[in-house]
């Protein structure tokens, strides 16, 4: 009966003083919703995506068996099996694969897609990446050439409109002269602003087509159609490839992989056989393609699903840990303002321990009151995040309020707060009730070293055990079998920890003189008890290393942050300004509170501004070694000659010496320009003039083996990239480049035989230096005609700090040969890179654009690409730092509010003695504006070191070395305005107080 | 029963340190208080008044020295012993009337009772029979700040007096209230002492509340300096300065 009543007294008390403190209750709800909001946000989106992936799995994947062919096998080992005959599974191998799935269902190969049977086959044409022209634009397209009578077995493609695929598309005009029809997705359609009933060309086709309707994007997406998702994508009829000709840019014959399918849908009679059968098709036709089952699709999806939630839980977790910060400023403001009458409860009659039940109920009930207040925002979050985050899966993501994220907001939010109440709980138990009757002295209650050191051993085990519940599936596998024995170690020395701090109060409080023995064995009982419960418990709980060590981290910068506002408060000149000297004052006065708020600040900040610059830095890196690798900001290609439009003739001018008469002549904009051919060449040899050594390729290959253990693949990777060529103008436009060793191509090289090679590990290993000579052997497009052997003078190595992949940086004068010598083989490629003034770019390349043949392609348009890969791959940690920035946020302004409480008394005498709201408002607002900037310096200066770290150790400094400053200061200035726009909402109310108000009633 | 001492310090001490400096606030303070006593301590500034008050209240413990309140040693107990001392044998009044500013009159007089080890009182009936003996029948449901402070200070005797303690302890009791609540605040503790038996100590610097006390105990740089019943205590400041017109004591409630 007793502690009913006392537990009614504790919760009505609570609640009272809830409602009475309703200002600084609020700000600490605020804390915990912002956190709990965080976490119900980010898990929602994750069952979003896990909803969107792991939903309809036969419409996903278009059919219960998806088979796509092997491009690369060996032909003699493929016993009865047909080859596909170059890419693709030709129609002759896809009636076998007919043939083959009705036998195994027992039905004819006549009933197939008949309606007597479920079983049928479709296929994809081999069109897969094409790039679109419409409007003067270029850009890269997926292509859908289907049966658009059949596809998709399951599902269906709809455009917005209503009208199927069987319906929209009328094969009869493939045939026809005119242009055929075409569906387009939304995203196509939106990014090149084409509608219905609009003409559009593809790359390589010899007719124009007609966009018959427009379907949503959603229609193909998810992880195994990503381009689809970004680029965009085009439904054609298969029977396209009876009508139109699709050439390969250096084929010179039309190229009949086009009647090859890509990928193969299967639709089973009997849909649980699918595993069985697929295994039988792979021992069947394992050589020449491969399967994809609906099961295979559910495993792929669920373990996306799964790193998905994973982070999200991580960052969640995060967002809530700093909301906690949020939290402890709170409880320590509630139990410092009620210090008294925590006096006066003890005075009368409570123990310390029921005034810390007390407070635990009322930090209880704020985790509760907040969790709920956060849920529905958390949803907010997900609703309005949702395209960012589908985008990085490439799929529209469902909006649905789960109960999962609901129960684990409303746990996790509530243990949360009472793990970061803990501290101020104990503290507000030790109150001394003598401080009652000094209530003119400020007292702060302090919970005492052996209750702190407890305290923390405490928190960081509970919060391993909130981590462990949210992350289990990423903590709980068996690879991570040192981990759990690490962890042993430390939750049993916590274990150990606690009991010890228990002793030590015991011994230190006196509150042993009776019962000595008694007391002897209980603190037997507690050490061994707690180091062995610790120690059996922390197997469960391998999340206890990454949390101590997040929590030693927090602690060196706490200690850190702590000494920097002691210096700065200490000996920041102030100017004689005294609005300066009073901010510096503030700050040092209240230096704990300061450092756990900047904490708070510094992890949302670092977080955001370590994605923001890191996604800066590729994109940066991409442009400019676009336009450093290109030497310049156009590159025209010209089409090779299969690809031409128009009457050609013996007469007619190729598009190169067209191109090349226009720029010769000038046009507006235009600084310079170059010439490059690239050939594909053999390398035969590398001769290293210092060692007097020969290489052949299998010796290089072997040398890299045998002395710097390169792996097979880098080795092949290797000696690939080092069989293009190109051949560059010797004047104008070379590679923006730096070098290691020796120079630039210059106009005294033209005629001769020398290179520039880039450095890198293997030409390191080589020993590639200005001097040596490489060999090549240059080779025809058609490949069957080989140049005389040509040996090159290395004149220069460049610097690394290149994306590979992004243009070729072995290069010879554009003329290498001694004058009139041919060397009889054509380059693969030719094109002018053009090098326009920044505002002529666009005018400049429109007016390229009419010269015929030509494909002109501005770099800044490639990088848009990139940036929209980027943008895809980036939405998602970029969301989730926002909202952890946004907790970060939240956690300011609670504390700016809290010390405006704290400081009403000080405002309002600052105020009766003459000082203008205004002034007390910019004096508050400096104040602040010096702790954002603290927090930015910080935030940022670690987030840069971890990039440049991430820059020199991760990426190889591919992607160079230094900091993007420009973003490393704009992330600055959004921290620091973050802290002043949270300050203004808490010091506005403040400041405008009537002074009498406060000095005679507060 | 009268004569027995409910209040015994013997040679209290305490000292402690204040920044850098020793403060010795008591040097060795012995005093004996009977049951159903009217006591005031007076002494200037820095004399150790409020120390004492901590220290026989159980809110303190002396560096040396014993405390004894209705027979029991409390010099040595442990903070949980010592509130339970605080809860069952001693009320206290503070001038500042320390309500719990959240809860009601009568959950304020209530919470000694729902919080005691051993209760003798069924915690309703019995504040709401301090609260109506006090003349606060129609104020039971009102908050502190709904209460004017003379009435704060009448539900802080009541809940002094919840767990009948042995002392009540006043400290200024009247020190926030004009003369006339003042009044009525003296009128009660003087109730409490005589119509409860309660022995009742009364801190204060106001020498007309010093007047109405039975006896007087002045402290003095820690030591005590005097110790006189108020006749004594009339007696003597009318031979030296004739100043001190003592008050007639008020009868009643």
């Amino acid at each position: 009966m007793f502690s009913l009543e006392r537990l009614r007294f504790y919760l009505k008390h609570s609640i009272n003083d809830l409602i009475v403190n309703g200002r600084r209750t609020l700000f600490g709800l605020f804390c915990i919703s912002s956190g709990v909001a965080a976490i119900v946000g980010l898990l929602t989106l994750g069952v979003m995506v896990d909803d969107s992936l792991t939903g309809d799995l036969q419409e996903s994947n278009r059919g219960d068996i998806r088979i796509t062919p092997l491009f690369f096998f060996d032909e003699e080992e493929d016993g009865d099996a047909t080859p596909p005959g170059g890419n693709g599974i030709t129609p002759e191998q896809f009636s076998r694969y007919e043939e083959w799935f009705a036998e195994q269902e027992g039905v004819s190969v006549d009933e197939l897609c008949t309606g007597s049977t479920d079983l049928c086959l479709t296929g994809q044409l081999g069109l897969e990446g094409s790039l679109i022209f419409y409007n003067d634009t270029l850009d890269l397209v997926q292509i859908f050439a289907v049966d658009s009578q059949q596809y998709p077995l399951y599902g269906v493609v709809e455009t917005e409109d209503g009208v199927s695929l069987a319906d929209g598309i009328d094969v009869d005009s493939y045939p026809a002269d005119g242009p055929a029809d075409a569906f387009i997705s939304r995203n196509l359609a939106d990014k090149l602003e084409i509608d219905v009933g609009e003409e559009f060309n593809l790359l390589g086709t010899s007719r124009d087509f007609v966009v018959r309707g427009i379907v949503p994007t959603r229609t193909e997406g998810g992880p195994e159609n990503i381009g689809a998702g970004i680029f965009g994508y085009v439904y054609l009829d298969q029977t396209v490839s009876e009508s139109i000709t699709f050439t390969d840019p250096g084929e010179e014959e039309e190229d009949e992989s086009v009647n090859n399918f890509v990928r193969i849908f299967v639709r089973l009679e009997d849909p649980s056989r699918t595993t069985e059968l697929a295994d039988a098709f792979e021992r069947r036709f394992g050589r020449t393609a491969e399967t994809f089952t609906t099961e295979d699709l559910r495993e792929q999806n669920e373990d996306i699903s799964t790193l998905v939630t994973q982070f999200n839980s991580i960052m969640g977790l995060l967002a809530l840990l700093i909301g906690g910060i949020g939290i402890v400023n709170t409880m320590l403001v509630v139990v410092r303002r009620r210090t008294n009458e925590v006096a006066i409860l003890k005075t009368i009659g409570l123990e310390p321990g029921e005034v810390s039940t007390l407070f635990f109920v009322e930090s209880v009930l704020m985790g509760i009151i907040g969790s709920v207040m956060g849920i529905p925002f958390g949803f907010l979050i997900a609703y309005v995040t949702r395209g960012a985050v589908g985008a990085f899966i490439a799929e529209d993501l469902a909006f649905r309020v789960a109960p999962e994220p609901i129960g684990i907001g409303l746990v996790v939010g509530t243990l949360v707060t009472a793990v970061f109440g803990l501290l101020p709980i104990l503290s507000a138990g030790q109150v001394r009730p003598a401080t009652v009757l000094q209530p003119q002295l400020t007292h702060i209650p302090r919970a005492g070293i052996f209750r702190s050191i407890f305290a923390l051993a405490f928190i960081i085990v509970a919060l391993s055990v909130v981590a462990q519940g949210l992350l289990n599936d990423l903590l709980s596998s068996e690879e991570l079998e040192d981990l759990r024995t690490i962890a042993q170690y430390i939750i049993g020395a916590l274990g150990f920890v606690m009991g010890a701090m228990i002793v030590a109060g015991d011994l230190w409080y006196s509150r042993t003189r009776r019962i000595l023995p008694l007391h002897i064995v209980r603190w037997g009982l507690l050490l061994v008890g707690l180091s062995v419960a610790g120690f059996l418990l922390g197997r469960e709980l391998p999340s206890a290393f990454p949390m101590l060590c997040v929590f030693v981290i927090a602690g060196l910068l706490y200690v850190l942050l702590w000494i920097i506002i002691w210096l700065v408060g200490r000996f920041f000149p102030s100017f004689r300004i005294p609005d300066i000297k009073i901010a510096m004052r503030a700050m040092l006065a209240a230096k704990g509170r300061v450092a756990s708020t900047l904490l708070a600040l510094i992890i949302g900040v670092f977080t955001l501004s370590l994605v923001f610059m890191l996604v800066t830095k590729i994109s940066d890196a991409v442009e400019s070694l676009l336009e450093d690798v290109a030497g310049g900001n156009i590159i025209v290609f010209t089409l090779p000659e299969e690809l031409q439009f128009g009457d050609q003739d013996d007469e007619t001018p190729t598009s190169i010496d067209e191109l090349q008469t226009r720029l010769e002549a000038g046009i507006d904009g235009v600084e310079s320009y170059g010439i490059v051919r690239t050939y594909e060449a053999e390398l035969i040899s590398y001769t290293d003039v210092d060692r007097d050594q020969t290489l052949n390729r299998s010796a290089i290959a072997r040398e890299l083996r045998a002395e710097a253990a390169f792996d097979q693949d880098t080795i092949d990777s290797f000696l690939d990239r080092i069989n293009l060529v190109d051949a560059r103008s010797v004047d104008a436009n070379l590679p923006d480049i730096q070098f290691n060793d020796g120079r630039q191509l210059g106009p005294e090289d033209e005629g001769q035989r020398v290179i520039i090679v880039p450095d890198s590990p293997e030409a390191t290993e080589l020993g590639f230096s200005p001097g040596d000579e490489l060999t090549y052997r240059f080779i025809n497009p058609d490949k069957e005609q080989r140049s005389e052997e040509l040996t090159f003078t290395i004149v220069g190595v460049s610097m690394p700090g290149n994306i590979e992949g992004f243009g070729n940086l072995y290069y010879v004068p554009l003329n290498f040969s001694p004058a009139g010598e041919e060397i009889g083989v054509d380059p693969q490629t030719v094109a002018a890179v053009v090098n326009a003034n920044e505002d002529d770019v666009e005018q400049v390349a429109r007016e390229l654009r009419q010269i015929d043949n030509v494909l002109v392609i501005e770099t800044r348009l490639i990088n848009d690409i990139v940036n929209r890969l980027l943008d895809t791959f980036t939405s998602l940690p970029i969301v989730v730092s926002i909202v952890v920035l946004v907790t970060g946020g939240v956690v300011i302004a609670n504390s700016v509010a809290l010390a405006m409480l704290e400081r009403r008394r000080e405002i309002a005498i600052m105020k009766s003695v003459g000082l203008q709201r205004r002034r007390v408002l910019s004096m508050l607002l400096l104040e602040n504006g010096i702790m954002g900037l603290i927090g930015g310096l910080i935030g940022v200066g670690i987030s840069s070191a971890v990039l440049l770290a991430a820059l020199i150790f991760l990426f190889q400094r591919e992607l160079g070395e230094a900091v993007p400053l420009r973003e490393a200061f704009i992330m600055m200035a959004v921290c620091i305005g973050i802290t002043l726009f949270a300050a203004v909402l808490s010091v506005w109310g403040a400041s405008s107080e009537k002074p009498l108000n406060v000095l005679r009633y507060e | 029963m009268l004569n027995q001492h409910v209040l015994q310090t013997i040679d209290v001490t305490k000292e402690f340190k204040m920044g850098q400096v020793m403060v010795h606030a008591l040097r060795g303070v012995s005093l004996s208080v009977n049951e159903g006593e009217f006591m005031g301590v007076i002494g200037p500034s820095g004399s150790g008044k409020s120390t004492l008050l901590g220290l026989i209240g159980g809110l303190d413990t002396p560096t040396s020295g014993q405390v004894i309140i209705d027979g029991v040693d409390i010099t040595r107990m442990d903070e949980v012993a010592l509130t339970r001392v605080r809860n069952e044998k001693i009320g206290f009044v503070f001038q500042f009337f320390n309500l719990v500013p959240t809860l009601t009159a009568l959950e304020n007089v209530e919470l000694p009772i729902q919080f005691a080890r051993n209760r003798q009182f069924n915690p309703t009936k019995r504040a709401k029979e301090l609260l109506d003996l006090f003349g606060l029948k129609d104020r039971m449901r009102n908050r502190p700040s709904q209460l004017s402070g003379g009435q704060q200070q009448r539900v802080a005797i009541a809940r002094a007096l919840a767990n009948n303690p042995a002392i009540v302890l006043a400290d200024e009791p009247t020190g926030s209230l004009d003369s006339e609540s003042g009044g009525v605040v003296m009128q009660t503790l003087r109730s409490v002492q005589r119509e409860l038996g309660t022995a009742v100590i009364i801190v204060t610097h106001d020498p007309a509340i010093a007047a109405q006390v039975d006896r007087i105990v002045s402290l003095s740089d820690g030591l005590v300096a005097t110790d006189h019943t108020q006749e004594q205590l009339v007696e003597a400041y009318k031979k030296t300065t004739g100043e001190l017109k003592p008050v007639e004591s008020a009868e009643g409630v």
